[in-house]
């Protein structure tokens, strides 16, 4: 037992020395979660139903929650092919998700986290929430991720709206370039993507 | 319950929590090998991709489309790699514009990405603005400076008339500067009358 302690410490001051630097503190507060919680990996979680099939134009606006800025819109014409995962399997690894898809709605949770990372006074929050909808040939949607870390610790604090308005252009879909989740198509953000390196 | 029974339960609960363990062993290693490659932007850790500083001119209201600042052609990842870019402007930088003025579109159309700046319609305009950017290739990073300009160009035409002349002859020497305003432009024009010098 002193043994797995000592593990989960020295995993958690890992992580706790990357947050101090702040630039990847979403994804190691998700990291930290993992380990304190030892929880197995989550899942690949639902995949896209066959009512979504088709080529679709979809715009993802992110906005900064403190000022309401935009600070990024990725437009981004792909395929969305039934069976292909909504959550990357190489990001499951490392936060705990689940999502949902039904013929007419789409969600992702990545779970409220907290945790005093031990012997840091550092405290580490994270959350993803997105729900959307499905009518035709339009999906509308909204949601937002933060990230932040208070106490004795440098002071990181990510928070992001995303709003999500996208048409069908075409039922029709190859579906031959390989399985890509939706995640990796459509939400490419520029954090994502140290965590998704080496997936393909 | 037997002796033998105990033994056995014994055996199963060892087995359990040996499964345990080895789970999350498992876990961790997984953990801290994403922590320790993650390669984050700003961990202390060298930037290893070269990215050049430039320039870009965004009339305000419009977007002006970029190439790859970090590679040697210009051109943006394409799948299985994984890239993103994003304004990282100091304090200082941030100071000096409105959140709101500016901002990164990307688009993708199968494997062709480009990717474009933004300026607000309604935005002050920018004189060489510094603005610090982050680019991210997979697990990889580099840094630079883009220097933002909004402020309308001035353009200058020179005319001769006549273009040629012979020793002794004069020419009309007319400079117009042009600078859009309104949707329209406002000119000044300046004219002399030069002879060659001897």
């Amino acid at each position: 037992m002193f043994v797995l302690t000592k593990l989960l410490s020295n995993l958690a001051q890992l992580a706790h020395s990357k947050i101090l630097h702040g630039a990847c503190a979403p994804f190691a507060i998700a990291l930290i979660g993992i380990a304190i919680t030892a929880s197995p990996p989550q899942s690949l979680g639902q995949t896209i139903p066959e009512a979504w099939i088709g080529t679709w134009e979809v715009s993802v606006d992110y906005r900064d929650r403190q000022t309401g800025a935009l600070v990024a819109t990725d437009v981004t014409t792909d395929e969305i092919c039934p069976g292909d995962p909504i959550i990357p399997p190489q990001l499951a690894q490392y936060v705990r998700c689940s999502s949902e898809a039904t013929t007419s709605d789409l969600g992702i949770s990545c779970h409220n986290w907290h945790q005093t990372i031990p012997g840091s006074g550092c405290n580490a929050f994270g959350d993803v929430e997105f729900k959307s909808q499905f009518n035709d040939d339009s999906w509308v949607g909204n949601g937002n991720w933060s990230a932040k870390t208070v106490g004795k610790c440098a002071h990181a604090n990510y928070a992001e709206d995303i709003v999500v308005s996208a048409k069908r252009i075409s039922t029709k879909a190859s579906c031959n370039r390989g399985s890509s989740s939706l995640v990796e198509k459509f939400f490419l953000h520029s954090r994502l993507v140290p965590f998704l390196a080496g997936s393909n | 319950m037997t002796e033998l029974d105990n033994i056995e339960t014994d055996k199963k609960g060892a087995s359990s929590r040996l499964k345990r363990f080895l789970r999350l062993g498992f876990l961790m290693a997984i953990a801290g090998l994403a922590l320790g490659n993650s390669n984050c932007p700003g961990d202390g850790r060298p930037a290893t991709l070269v990215c050049r500083e430039f320039s870009i001119h965004v009339d305000r209201g419009t977007c002006t489309v970029f190439p790859n600042p970090c590679s040697d052609d210009g051109e943006w990842a394409h799948r299985p790699s994984f890239d993103g870019i994003r304004l990282e402007p100091t304090e200082e930088q941030q100071g000096q514009y409105e959140a709101n003025d500016i901002h990164l579109v990307t688009t993708r159309v199968g494997d062709e990405t480009t990717r474009s700046l933004c300026i607000a319609p309604d935005a002050r305009h920018f004189v060489s603005q510094r603005i610090n950017f982050l680019y991210g290739l997979n697990s990889q990073y580099g840094t630079s400076t883009m220097f933002v300009n909004t402020a309308p160009l001035l353009s200058v035409s020179v005319t001769a008339t006549p273009s040629t002349i012979a020793p002794g002859q004069s020419s009309q020497l007319v400079a117009t500067a042009s600078f859009p305003f309104n949707g329209s432009s406002l000119n000044q024009t300046s004219s002399v009358d030069k002879q060659p010098d001897h």
